[in-house]
């Protein structure tokens, strides 16, 4: 079973999103791809532990890193 | 739909999810991200770009949760984009008046450097007026 998230790159830094599948690569596996206005992210073999919430976890994740991106680059901190 | 429906946020709810669309013309981008950051621990928060300039905000309860908790749920986080964009707007007006604070201290410290030039010249008049530099208690001058 494989579930898709799509990142539009207005709202989601490409580097935030890299970083999500690199801190959650233990407990699934993930394949990205980069597309015209965003990343596709295919999470597939998810810990059974996790199953139901991981990819809400993983989406809050790249959210809160994309944030703390978007401020720094504005001159602030979180 | 009604004038008065018209005022009010449009949202969707659906299994544990409510879901809104934001006007980025309204709410900039910046408030956006600083409602979702302070959401963050408490929901899950997802954000998608139906169109240009618009912006879907899903929270997703992570325990389950009422229609009325939901629609509370995101009341708070209208409330909470409102509170953003008026910090946002208030940091934008007095981004030249912290500029100028900045500046004058900055200004401010060759003059406290001068004052201490003048202190270690007074010193160092007191010395002069010693030849041997050797302090004498004032009992002993008087005897």
């Amino acid at each position: 079973m494989s579930e898709k998230v799509y990142f539009s790159s207005s709202l989601y830094r490409p580097e935030a999103v890299q970083k999500g599948v690199t801190d959650y690569s233990e407990l699934a596996s993930f394949s990205v791809e980069e597309q015209k206005n965003g990343t596709l992210v295919t999470i597939t073999e998810i810990n059974p532990s996790f199953s139901e919430v991981l990819i809400h976890h993983f989406c809050n994740h790249v959210l809160n890193e994309t944030i703390i991106l978007h401020r720094e680059e504005k001159g602030g901190q979180v | 739909m009604s004038d008065e429906n018209q005022l009010q946020m449009q949202y969707d709810v659906q299994e544990r999810t409510i879901r809104c669309i934001i006007d980025e013309t309204l709410y900039p981008l910046e408030a956006i991200y600083g409602a979702s950051y302070l959401f963050i621990d408490r929901c899950f928060v997802f954000l998608e770009r139906p169109e240009d300039k618009k912006v879907q905000v899903s929270l997703r309860s992570k325990q389950e949760a009422s229609e009325d908790e939901l629609e509370a749920l995101l009341g708070e986080f209208a409330n909470e984009l409102l509170n953003q964009v008026l910090r946002w707007r208030v940091s934008e007006a007095t981004a030249q008046i912290r500029e100028y604070t900045m500046a004058r201290a900055f200004v401010s410290h060759p003059a406290q450097t001068s004052i201490d030039a003048l202190l270690a010249e007074l010193d160092a008049e007191e010395l002069e007026e010693d030849e041997l530099e050797i302090s004498v208690p004032w009992e002993t001058n008087d005897v």
